[in-house]
């Protein structure tokens, strides 16, 4: 729908809406996404994106309505700002949001390319290229899938005093190697995340060929002996450690509901003073980079751990309300079907000043743990479970050539931190995916940092 | 809507085929912070999802998109765009599906289609009681209830014609627990069709167990031990088993699965059937149609440690020259005969898990591992609760030492034994 228009529906529809509520907001969105994926067998090319939506939300002064719909006639809408209105009137003794200084602002479109300005069949090209390039490298090679994803994601926000609109092209280009040897299959994987434009979005050469050199070596790692390990983390592993084990922690809405042990935490020690931990929305070119969050509210840069000491949680507006804390732009929602609940967004580990060559030279016996997959929160009694792809074993300073898959690190978050010694200066937040909040809520974030040496349950 | 994309399609003569599910869906969400109501949504989505597929040089191209808007404007946009997609793929050519006659399958809750918001109301007045009567010690941290309601209509150049009507409810809430011994928490997650099916009352009694018994941080020993999985967790198990009895697997070559061939080496206790099951009543996966417009039906993928069949979509079945099966559904794993008392009194020491941090296998090589997130330790007739330590295996092996209860559950898509048994697993603990 076109933007003028837009915004004057939902001016439209918030007035209704304030008649009676004490705040009120009405939000745009088109979600579009273009799907590419060729492997050895198939070629699939889809447009799996929502499409266009629209939220219009009132606030009574101790809780929200929200109305969501794919139907854009102007008449459905305010109708249904009306009743948000009537439904909530401002409560006695009920708490006011502000709704900030007024201003219209259309923020930059990231990067330099626009993606729509560049034709489909050579995005098909570019994909069909690398895939026929790919499964040619070795004859050991089962499968190679290339996976090329652009989301398209566009919103228009307005309340009483603000007209803001952003539109965010985020994309992965992923290829992944399936392999044999001796009776054995596995798989590794490789690319590129990011938000901003076309120009970003390659593969390197010699990440391909690491990549397939990685997938032989994890058929051929051998299993673990479960036992606590020194051990140095990759960046990539790193960034999972901060998002899984300790980021959903510091997410407000959980802190409210009494299921996260940060509060008790907050302003004291939890970490070596070489951990700094930070949730940036407007890190550029990270993946789950955004202007505003999905309430409506300005992105700030937030500083969770500043030398071992927590600082700071993330909070939506109902968590801010409810704790009296910053609202600084955390509130986001899968898509205009969803509630907004306190969300990561970029979230890092800041860099140190080893390099990586020091660190294992430092090491007399222990692992080089690499590729951090996925991991799991568990905000009420700090413990942390996170996969990785492998781990090189390192004795007397020096990888030996021995690997060790699949590798889990588990313990107590607050150890884990504390026994962090070094930290790298390799930093990273290329590492970009999908966060999945319970079990259903899923953004886009990206996680990052420097390699780092900690002590850890290995198994 | 529909009418107007099938216009639209019909006059595109680049459109070889095409297929059009329209979906109507309402939903209605209430949130709590402890009692104190959160939010409130309704969500209303009208859309079709339309593929359309082009032949060119004995191959085919296809592609799905959305389509929401009303307007012929933007539906012929829509489709040109579609077209230009498939014309650029190439597949091997198939046909689509002929005309079938679909299951009948009861999905909906009368009460979810025409009264949800008597339900939210409801359910509030049911978890008011519940916090008001939580023993010491547990506070009821947060709930939300979402029903859905979606009606969906298939058709397509073919002669497809089908219909279906469906609900669905998830009542999720979060008990915290603080005791002298420490603080925990329980997630308590139900997914069901009709929303008197959810025992809350019953639910809530188990969980609160648990978030008590979690306080007391015990770890349990290290070593190869038997574990008993609860139903809840041991379905996680079966992904493996999904992935390389599906056509996908077998057309990529990777499946280790070869029909009428066992799936385990050996096998030392019970024998494993698993089945993919589209047509249960009121079952969370049950579909009358897929996506191509398969008809839902009920497959055996493994019997008695054979494996019988592969499932899959129409496309890469007529790749195969196989049958499809449409969507997998529901799982479906056959009891045992050992009682599930039993399977826990003779099993000392052991580990009896009741739920994981996180449980992924790795869907090609069938290796897991998994920090215990609550159990109990059995030793000599005691249960002492455990937190922390990792469970690792591979589900191709453990399945050979497995011992299915004789009871059975439902939890989500999952309908099988209440309890696993599998001997000699790794723990990593204290």
């Amino acid at each position: 729908m076109e933007e003028t228009r837009m915004k004057n529906i939902l001016k439209n529809c918030v007035e209704e809406i304030c008649r009676t509520a004490q705040y009120g907001y009405g939000m745009y969105t088109d979600l579009d996404s273009l799907y590419i994926v060729f492997d050895n067998s198939v070629q699939k090319i889809n447009k799996t994106g929502i499409g266009e939506g629209i939220i219009l939300n009132a606030w009574n002064g101790s809780g929200f309505e929200e109305y969501a719909t794919t139907n854009l006639d102007q008449d459905n809408l305010v109708k249904h700002a009306r009743i948000l209105g009537v439904n909530n009137p401002f409560q006695k003794n009920g708490t006011r949001i502000d709704p900030g200084a007024v201003e219209e602002q259309t923020f930059p479109i990231p990067g330099k390319i626009d993606p729509r300005t560049i034709p489909l069949e050579e995005k098909v090209e570019k994909v069909r290229r690398l895939q026929e390039k790919a499964r040619q490298m070795h004859p050991g090679i089962t499968n190679a899938v290339v996976r090329y994803l652009e989301r398209k994601e566009h919103f228009t926000f307005v309340n009483r005093a603000r007209i803001y609109c952003q539109t965010i092209f985020r994309f992965l280009y992923r290829l992944e190697y399936t392999v044999s040897d001796k009776g054995k299959t596995n798989s590794w994987m490789t690319g590129f995340n990011g938000t901003g434009g076309y120009e970003d979005v390659k593969i390197p050469e010699q990440k391909i060929e690491e990549t397939l050199k990685n997938a032989f070596e994890l058929v051929a790692a051998e299993s673990i002996t479960p036992g606590t390990y020194d051990v140095i983390v990759d960046p990539e592993t790193t960034g999972v450690i901060a998002h899984e084990a300790f980021g959903h922690g510091v997410e407000n809405d959980v802190v409210l509901k009494q299921r996260s042990k940060a509060k008790e935490f907050m302003g004291k020690q939890i970490g070596s003073e070489l951990v700094n931990m930070t949730d940036d929305p407007l890190r550029e070119g990270a993946y789950g980079f955004y202007y505003f969050d999905d309430e409506g509210q300005p992105a700030e840069t937030t500083r969770i751990i500043v030398n071992g000491i927590l600082q700071q949680g993330l909070s939506d507006h109902y968590s801010a309300i409810h704790l009296n804390v910053p609202d600084c732009g955390n509130g986001r929602r899968e898509n205009f079907t969803h509630k907004p609940y306190s969300r990561m967004s970029n979230t890092f580990l800041e860099a140190g000043d080893c390099t990586l060559e020091q660190m294992i030279g430092d090491m007399e016996d222990g692992l080089y743990i690499i590729q951090g997959t996925n991991g799991m929160e568990d905000p009420k009694n700090w413990g942390i479970q996170v996969e990785a792809k492998m781990a090189r074993e390192i004795k007397n300073g020096k990888l030996t050539g021995r690997n060790f898959a699949p590798v889990g690190i588990t313990g107590y978050v607050p150890d884990l931190l504390m026994s962090i010694s070094q930290v790298g200066n390799d930093f990273g937040t290329a590492f970009g995916g999908t966060c999945i909040k319970g079990y259903k809520e899923h953004v886009p974030v990206a996680v990052g940092g420097a390699s780092m040496r900690i002590k850890g349950r290995i198994s | 809507m529909k009418n107007k994309i099938i216009t639209e399609l019909n006059n595109n003569t680049d459109v070889s085929d095409w297929i059009i599910q329209e979906n109507e869906e309402i939903k209605t969400e209430s949130y709590f912070v402890g009692i104190q109501q959160e939010s409130f949504r309704t969500v209303e989505s009208h859309y079709c999802r339309v593929t359309v597929f082009n032949r060119h040089n004995s191959s085919i191209g296809y592609t799905t998109f959305r389509i929401a808007s009303p307007e012929n404007t933007a539906i012929r946009s829509a489709i040109e765009e579609g077209v230009f997609i498939a014309k650029g793929i190439s597949n091997p050519d198939f046909t689509l599906p002929v005309p079938a006659e679909y299951p009948e399958i009861p999905m909906v809750d009368p009460e979810i289609r025409e009264n949800p918001k008597a339900i939210h109301e409801t359910n509030h007045g049911t978890l008011d009681q519940i916090a008001g009567n939580l023993v010491s010690g547990l506070k009821l941290a947060s709930a939300e209830l979402h029903l859905g309601f979606t009606r969906t209509l298939i058709c397509s150049s073919s002669g497809l014609d089908g219909e279906q009507e469906e609900s669905t409810v998830i009542f999720d809430t979060v008990l915290v627990s603080d005791t002298k011994q420490g603080q925990s928490e329980q997630l308590v997650v139900v997914r069901r069709r009709k929303y008197t099916d959810i025992d809350i009352t019953g639910e809530i009694e188990k969980n609160s167990q648990y978030a008590l018994d979690k306080t007391i941080r015990n770890l349990a020993p290290s070593g190869k031990f038997p574990v008993v999985f609860h139903a809840a967790v041991a379905k996680l198990l079966l992904t493996p088993f999904v992935g390389h009895s599906s056509m996908d697997f077998r057309m990529k070559k990777i499946s280790r699965f070869n029909h009428g061939e066992p799936v385990f080496s050996s096998v030392e206790k019970d024998q494993f059937t698993f089945i993919a099951d589209a047509i249960i009543p009121m079952g969370i996966s049950s579909t009358r149609f897929s996506g191509f417009g398969i008809p839902g039906q009920q497959t055996t993928i493994i019997r008695d440690g054979i494996s019988v069949s592969n499932w899959g979509p129409h496309d890469i079945a007529s790749w195969l020259n196989m049958n499809p099966t449409g969507s997998f559904g529901n799982m479906v794993v056959k009891a045992g005969s050992t009682v599930a008392d039993d399977i826990v009194h003779d099993m000392t020491p052991g580990l009896e898990v009741v739920a994981f941090s996180d449980l992924i296998p790795n869907a090609v090589t069938g290796d897991f591992m998994a920090e215990i997130r609550f159990g109990y330790w059995i030793e000599e007739g005691n249960k002492i609760p455990v937190t922390g330590g990792v469970v690792a295996g591979n589900v191709f092996e453990i399945f050979q030492n497995a011992t299915f209860s004789r009871e059975t559950t439902v939890q989500g898509n999952y309908h099988g034994p209440e309890l696993i048994k599998f001997d000699n697993l790794q723990i990593t603990g204290k």
